[in-house]
């Protein structure tokens, strides 16, 4: 397996230290609408990432603006005792926003799936490796589709972005108990559907 | 190859080697999309922080405001010499009828809004709006509120400094009742908050000359509006109203050279009726559609219950690259008894406004509502053409701009598809030890040159494959070019377009070439 530059590597450096100015600033923007921006400038980009890796790029940009404007309008109800990052709260309307563009979403993982494919046949690997590769990828595209949502939400949320599982839970308002079965479901299923791949 | 079943760390790392946003088009500039993005949110949410701002809560700011094309919209739709009658260049509206669809209405309003640069908007409180592009990312926004029940202009601009040093700078310029206009000039340095200039007053008292001209505008339009919008309004109204109107905006446009202008320099007011009128206020509620610039769904259901009828759009920003626009214009997707969720693209020649192309998307599968079409050069010609097919760059390598017309050259391309289909499945099945590739040599007419005769013996083979199949097929003739798609891929014929020629486009696309039909 390929490594590549992660989302994870990307945000997790830059995350933490902005969280405690969260929950000031968006305390300040109910009276001081434009204080929001401290949250906006501090996790636009990670949320860009997230939605362009779900949805891909080219639907991203609408879809991000929509959450920013979704969690400026309901900012009072931002909960700071569950997290005092704005980071889950955002991703839990980006989820939801993204719940609405399904077609988006399934056209996304299969262009993923055939470039990869496209790019597998042209690296200068063994043909052992590359057919392997290839056919990973189409069963990671067909297993996703078959996840269901309430495990592929958390999963991707943990794996894509790095949330903790605390902020999965706080993200996605659902008991930790529950986010941890469900990423561990999901990481079963997902890997029974690949397993064969790999013999 | 390992036995053993993916561990988390594996499967983690497929999850974000597939769904990595920029690791498989190498076109893809996710730092820039980032930016991109960043720009545009940042613009939609300065809207609602306007929206939510105590000074004007009382009130919404239900569209963009821009004085300018309200004046030249009105110009144009009154100007005699305007209309196809006066010799002149044709108004957009003159092509408007009482019974017009909204598609044609919101064409016209299209037209007026890239001829001019700017949109208008109504309501008590005016907001406008206008937006610089370098190369399609958004560096410079202008916004300007105007309420008129309060008489208060604000102005505020941010983006790059027009500097070599790159900075955001934010510039807030407000006229007051008593006539001063006071103007702060913010800066952000990288990483940290807006902060006032260094070394500037946080109260700017300037000249009011420009803010003062625009307030009385905006009073001016607000009036005309409010008369030409009510019903029995009489033509003595319409004519008081817009006289004093236009009176205005001869002052304002005077170095405007779409506004046509009489003896005396003012915009000519013959030929207004209300028949025109009506077109006018209709064109407007296109515009007011047009320029609801990333407006909320609700906000966009308000705007389309106060139209009446007219369908909900939303208007994505503008792209403006070279000499070209492009206009987004999105159905709203929250309307459910539209039930569309279509993007209409239009791609206009910013010099002239003329339409270069035109395309419905459904964007729930963004498959083609209305095919596209787009004007190219085709030798000494200037031809309209449509996009049939998305094929392989490769497979058109070698095809001149204008191929052979007919089905022959669409059988060839279907056999080489055929062919780069067997390559890629060769190289899939037996990698490095897989048979030379085939069809590297073409012919000028895009017909493989087998350069031996293991390689011909297989691509006829090939052939004899995509011709039985293409006999077998049922031939569209009543749709040529469209809802073939697969059946290209299937070796199914297309229809010879009447009068036409086929083409591949010039330039690849992710890989992918568009095989187009041109017709003079």
């Amino acid at each position: 397996m390929t490594t590549t530059t992660t989302i994870d590597d990307t945000i997790r450096p830059g995350r933490e230290p902005g969280a405690a100015h969260d929950a000031a600033a968006i305390q300040r923007s109910l009276d001081d609408p434009s204080a929001f921006d401290v949250v906006f400038e501090s996790h636009h980009d990670v949320v860009y990432r997230y939605v362009a890796s779900r949805v891909g790029p080219a639907v991203a940009e609408d879809v991000v603006g929509e959450v920013f404007l979704a969690a400026f309008a309901s900012r009072a109800k931002f909960r700071p005792e569950i997290s005092t990052s704005a980071l889950p709260w955002l991703l839990g309307i980006a989820t939801r926003r993204i719940s609405r563009h399904r077609d988006a979403e399934r056209r996304w993982v299969a262009q993923c799936r055939a470039a990869q494919g496209e790019r597998v046949l042209s690296e200068d690997e063994g043909a052992e490796s590359r057919v392997d590769a290839e056919l990973l990828a189409r069963r990671l595209d067909i297993a996703l589709q078959a996840l269901p949502l309430r495990e592929r939400e958390p999963l991707l949320l943990h794996v894509l972005v790095g949330l903790s599982y605390e902020e999965v839970a706080a993200a996605l308002g659902i008991k930790l108990g529950t986010v941890r079965s469900r990423i561990s479901r999901g990481r079963s299923r997902l890997a029974g559907i690949l397993d064969g791949v790999r013999r | 190859m390992t036995e053993t079943r993916l561990d988390h760390l594996d499967l983690d790392a497929a999850l974000r080697e597939l769904l990595d946003p920029s690791g498989h088009d190498p076109s893809v500039d996710l730092d820039r999309r980032i930016d991109r993005s960043r720009g545009a949110a940042r613009v939609r949410l300065r809207m609602a922080y306007a929206e939510g701002a105590s000074r004007w809560r009382r009130v919404r700011v239900l569209a963009l405001v821009s004085f300018a094309t309200l004046a030249v919209l009105v110009a144009i739709a009154l100007a005699p010499g305007g209309g196809s009658d006066g010799g002149g260049v044709e108004s957009p509206l003159e092509r408007l009828t009482p019974s017009a669809t909204a598609g044609e209405v919101l064409e016209s309003a299209a037209d007026l809004v890239v001829g001019s640069g700017a949109a208008f908007g109504s309501g008590d409180v005016w907001h406008g709006a206008t937006r610089t592009y370098h190369d399609a990312d958004l560096v410079a926004v202008n916004e300007q509120w105007f309420d008129s029940t309060a008489p208060r202009y604000l102005q505020a601009a941010w983006g790059d400094d027009t500097t070599l040093e790159h900075r955001d700078v934010l510039l807030v310029d407000r006229v007051e009742d008593d006539g001063i206009q006071r103007i702060r000039t913010y800066v952000r340095p990288d990483g940290e908050a807006w902060q006032l200039m260094p070394g500037l007053s946080p109260t700017n008292a300037m000249d009011v000359v420009q803010g003062a001209r625009q307030r009385q505008l905006v009073l001016a339009m607000h009036e005309w509006l409010g008369v030409v919008s009510r019903d029995g309004a009489s033509n003595q109204e319409l004519r008081a109203a817009t006289t004093r109107f236009m009176g205005m905006t001869t002052d304002y446009f005077s170095m405007q050279p779409d506004v046509r202008l009489d003896a005396n320099g003012r915009p000519s007011m013959r030929g207004i009726d209300h028949a025109r009128l009506q077109d006018v206020v209709r064109a407007r509620q296109a515009v007011y559609l047009l320029t609801t610039v990333r407006t909320t769904p609700r906000a966009t259901a308000e705007l389309y219950e106060l139209m009446g009828g007219l369908e909900s759009l939303e208007r994505l920003p503008d792209v403006r690259i070279g000499d070209r626009i492009g206009i987004r214009l999105r159905f709203d997707p929250s309307d459910e008894t539209l039930a569309v969720d279509r993007e209409r693209v239009l791609v206009l020649d910013a010099e002239t406004g003329d339409v270069i192309r035109t395309e419905t998307v459904d964007r729930r599968s963004w498959t083609t509502v209305e095919p596209a079409r787009r004007v190219e050069q085709l030798g000494d010609e200037r031809v309209l053409c449509r996009d049939v097919k998305a094929v392989p760059c490769d497979l058109l390598d070698g095809v001149g701009p204008v191929a052979a017309a007919g089905d022959r050259f669409v059988r060839d391309m279907q056999v080489r598809y055929a062919v780069h289909r067997e390559n890629r499945r060769l190289k899939a099945e037996f990698g490095d030890a897989a048979p030379p590739v085939m069809c590297r040599e073409m012919s000028d007419a895009g017909t493989c040159l087998p350069q031996t005769e293991e390689e011909r013996r297989r691509i006829e083979a090939i052939a004899a494959d995509v011709d039985a199949l293409r006999a077998a097929a049922t031939f569209d003739n009543a749709t040529p070019g469209t809802g073939d798609d697969d059946a290209f891929h299937l070796g199914v014929p297309i229809a010879e377009p009447e009068n036409g020629v086929w083409q591949s486009s010039g330039q690849c696309s992710r890989q992918w070439r568009q095989l187009t039909i041109c017709r003079g």
